[in-house]
């Protein structure tokens, strides 16, 4: 029952952790210059303008709703099927940088807050991929200390 | 909505799940506004206006840019040239000013080439200086040392040899390069090259050429075009 009840809190503190790593990264994003993240963006050379601006105005308001219903533990099987869909997609676009030899210092995924190489952060993020992974397939312990535990026993 | 519970005699709020979703989302806006503004209002004017611009073209011109520029920069060469070849064609349709952002973290000459321009500067053959600077950037980027290679390019536009020594050993120039990126930064300047287009922020070198595209009615090949 211990070892249990350990197990639940540790997959409740992933899913903290990971949902606040999504709100910080949004966050840091969006309070700063949408130019400065538009210009990361054209760095990975998408081959559409439109699609590069979309995407730098999209994305970090993406990141922090995720993380804040990962957080609150908010329609969570739907917020975590998507953070780990958009997961792959950073995975995918940070790879084909790297095959393409694209020359990039940085992956610019957290602003300024943080520096990760590209390599780095395809190792991070496929780890992270993983994570989101479990937690999906343990629903019932991720969802210890969440709104839709709340709202399921108001029923 | 506020129903009383009969045990303890509160209050209970009840929020749907869908309110409280909405109310989330909102949560998140509205938090992303306030700390935008209050960054913005910390952030404010500068103490201190950047003390040295280095300018050419039409002061009454309809296009004014300002790059904040890193010397080792490759983004920033391809786009300096772009600028350049913008000011020949046409002379009295832009000014340009150019502002020291040294990368010293991520670029080993980016603090060294600055101070150099800035010397030069003073003796007012900046623009003459930097062209070849950049012209010949992929070549002093991969040395160790690369002042040699500055000295040279000083020399062939018969820049005063003691009035750079002296203007290099004057701490006072690093202070005023620093100036300049403090200044920078407290814009919100993150990387380079970065343009201030009559007063709008772009970044990097294909936002440069929309802005080209756009105001001079042409399109403008900047060669490259990513990131550095």
């Amino acid at each position: 029952m211990c070892q249990e009840g350990r197990a639940i809190k540790v997959f409740f503190i992933l899913r903290v952790l990971i949902g606040g790593l999504f709100i910080v990264s949004g966050f840091e994003k969006l309070v700063s210059s949408y130019q400065n993240f538009l210009y990361v963006v054209q760095g990975y050379d998408l081959g559409n303008p439109f699609l590069e601006k979309l995407t730098a105005w999209v994305v970090p308001w993406v990141e922090v709703f995720l993380g804040a219903f990962l957080v609150l533990g908010l329609w969570l099987p739907l917020a975590l099927r998507l953070t780990w869909v958009l997961t792959i997609a950073f995975i995918t676009v940070v790879a084909q940088a790297i095959v393409r030899e694209l020359p990039l210092e940085e992956c610019g995924c957290f602003g300024q807050l943080l520096s990760i190489p590209p390599r780095g952060i395809i190792i991070f993020d496929t780890l992270m991929l993983i994570t989101l992974a479990v937690l999906i397939v343990y629903i019932s312990k991720t969802s210890y200390m969440s709104l839709d535990r709340y709202y399921l026993h108001k029923k | 909505m506020a129903k009383k519970d009969k045990k303890t005699g509160t209050k209970n709020i009840n929020i749907s799940k869908p309110v409280a979703t909405a109310l989330v989302i909102l949560s998140c806006i509205v938090a992303v506004q306030i700390a935008t503004f209050v960054l913005s209002y910390l952030r404010g004017t500068p103490a201190a206006k950047s003390v040295l611009a280095r300018t050419k073209g039409n002061s009454k011109a309809d296009f004014k840019v300002t790059e904040y520029i890193d010397f080792q920069c490759p983004a920033c060469a391809r786009g300096a040239k772009t600028l350049h070849e913008i000011t020949v064609k046409y002379p009295t349709k832009i000014y340009l000013e150019m502002k020291y952002f040294p990368l010293d973290q991520s670029h080993q000459h980016a603090m060294i080439s600055a101070l150099y321009a800035e010397c030069v500067a003073r003796q007012d053959k900046f623009w003459m200086f930097v062209d070849l600077l950049l012209e010949k950037q992929n070549l002093w980027a991969q040395l160790t040392n690369a002042e040699p290679m500055f000295r040279e390019i000083a020399q062939a536009i018969q820049v005063d040899s003691d009035k750079l020594n002296s203007c290099l050993m004057d701490k006072g120039v690093e202070e005023t390069i620093f100036k300049e990126r403090d200044f920078g930064k407290a814009l919100g300047i993150k990387s380079t090259p970065t343009y201030f287009i009559n007063g709008k922020m772009v970044v990097g070198t294909k936002s440069l050429q929309e802005e080209l595209d756009k105001h001079f009615g042409v399109s403008v090949d900047v060669p490259g075009g990513t990131s550095h």
